[in-house]
């Protein structure tokens, strides 16, 4: 399995470029025994998960 | 000169469901959280808790409201048990790069031997720093590790620096260590022996080492003799190769009948519907053929009754099972009270076919040959699309879904293969 693109709540779309490493780390929000992608999004490093059990792709988002 | 010693490694997760509720309820990480039983009512109990509900006091196993009165901003989740389960998995995963010696000791305790480890990964605080460190990486959560020269002095390491950290109890320092500790942290010391313990003079695990073994034998019994070389730091049992500690040694079901039962007829029944559930799980366990059939029985007036007894052939066959477990009934029972409930299990398993002088190959074939194409029927269509005709006399108990209900998976399940 691999994450392609990544559809913000906005509606706008950002492709993934490059999936550089899929290992299991947890995340700052609510999960258990996700797996987290590190991709390539625009030149930029950014964190996808995926959390198995439920099925569920989520990212991290910093809180205001 | 190559080292000849053992190293056990004794792994128990720090304040385990608190930290997986925590992992699912990151904002819980600021306050004193309880994980509880049975949350409905509000009168679980506190099975778990995270440090800050430590440290106000809070102790497993009290009610949660009384928990409540010590510490007001105290929060409760209920106790997700197949998660724990999926998490303890993921941890043992781990482990398992570094050895095959795993030997679970609850869900949230290991113990490791990485003996022969040593040569690939550097030594044993050192793979103990490795697991700690992929532990709280990967999972989220945190270990203490104990490193010693056995299992018992490795599992008092792991208590010693919590959370998050690895101890080393070594043979050159456990007098130093270990037995300055007081002796009813050594495992299997319990409030009553401690008591016992401190009467002899025995305060610390130093004290029980050094105190003569003949007294403790005289004091304790057999228990005296073990303890005595479990504080000398002379516990030689090995650590169970994974897998092994699943070894399934019966497989059994019982049941507490809706109406008391009064006749020999009414047993036999009970007896049929219980042995078809045991040779299913039987059959689905790939245990092969039992050897044994042991029976409980209790009555209405709540005694309890056992007796166990050798088939004449190892056998998976379910009317083999009823009837060695009638025969089993018939030279127990008196009949002093009405039956309650009955319980049937086999054992003993041998996966080789074994020839009888006197018994029918064929026939036993054919009988197994039954139970298989009825064991499919059932999963397909459920457990009731076939019923033995004896049942049917009970409307009531032939509508029990026997199997489907009945089933308790051991801790530790691999449910999701």
């Amino acid at each position: 399995m691999r994450p392609i693109e990544l559809k913000w709540q906005d509606g706008e779309v950002y492709l993934i470029d490059r999936v550089r490493f899929a290992e299991r780390a947890p995340a700052r929000v609510s999960a258990i025994l996700p797996i987290r992608y590190t991709c390539l999004i625009g030149g930029r490093e950014k964190y996808l998960y995926f959390e198995p059990e439920k099925m569920q792709w989520f990212v991290e988002v910093a809180s205001a | 000169m190559p080292d000849f010693s053992r190293c056990i490694l004794h792994s128990d997760l720090n304040n385990f469901y608190a930290s997986v509720e925590m992992l699912r309820h990151p904002e819980l990480k600021e306050v004193p959280l309880a994980v509880c039983g049975s949350f409905e009512d509000r009168h679980g109990v506190v099975l778990a808790k995270n440090m800050l509900a430590k440290a106000a006091g809070i102790t497993t196993g009290e009610p949660f409201f009384q928990a409540k009165k010590k510490c007001e901003n105290l929060v409760s989740v209920p106790a997700d048990f197949p998660s724990y389960v999926r998490v303890s998995e993921a941890v043992r995963a781990i482990y398992a790069r570094y050895t095959d010696f795993i030997e679970p000791f609850g869900i949230d305790e290991c113990w490791l031997d990485v003996t022969g480890s040593r040569k690939l990964f550097g030594s044993g605080v050192e793979i103990a720093n490795t697991i700690r460190e992929a532990v709280k990486h990967e999972i989220g959560v945190t270990v203490s590790v104990g490193v010693s020269f056995n299992k018992i002095f490795a599992k008092l390491g792991s208590d010693m620096k919590k959370p998050d950290a690895v101890t080393e109890i070594s043979e050159a320092n456990y007098r130093q260590t270990a037995w300055k500790l007081p002796v009813s942290d050594l495992l299997y010391v319990g409030k009553a022996t401690a008591r016992k313990l401190s009467v002899l003079g025995v305060a610390t695990i130093g004290d029980l080492a050094q105190k003569d073994e003949a007294v403790l034998v005289r004091e304790l019994g057999k228990w005296g003799k073990l303890l005595h070389d479990y504080a000398a730091g002379e516990d030689n049992s090995p650590v169970a190769l994974s897998g092994r500690e699943r070894e399934i040694k019966s497989v059994g079901n019982s049941l507490t009948c809706y109406r008391d039962l009064e006749t020999e007829d009414d047993v036999h029944l009970l007896f049929l519907l219980l042995a078809d559930s045991v040779a299913a799980r039987l059959a689905e366990s790939g245990l092969g053929r039992a050897g044994t059939v042991k029976i409980s029985v209790t009555d209405r007036e709540l005694n309890h009754f056992g007796k166990q007894g050798k088939l004449p052939h190892p056998t998976r066959n379910a009317k083999e099972i009823a009837d060695c477990a009638m025969e089993l009934f018939r030279a127990l029972y008196t009949w002093g009270y009405p039956v309650r409930a009955l319980g049937v299990a086999v054992s003993d398993f041998s996966e080789r076919e074994q020839l009888t002088f006197f018994g029918d190959a064929q026939e036993e074939e054919k009988g197994e040959r039954l139970d298989a194409a009825v064991q499919k029927m059932r999963e397909k269509y459920g457990n009731r699309v076939l019923q033995r005709a004896t049942i049917l006399g009970d409307k009531r108990l032939a509508e029990m879904d026997i199997k489907g209900a009945h089933i308790i998976h051991p801790e530790g399940h691999r449910g999701d293969g």
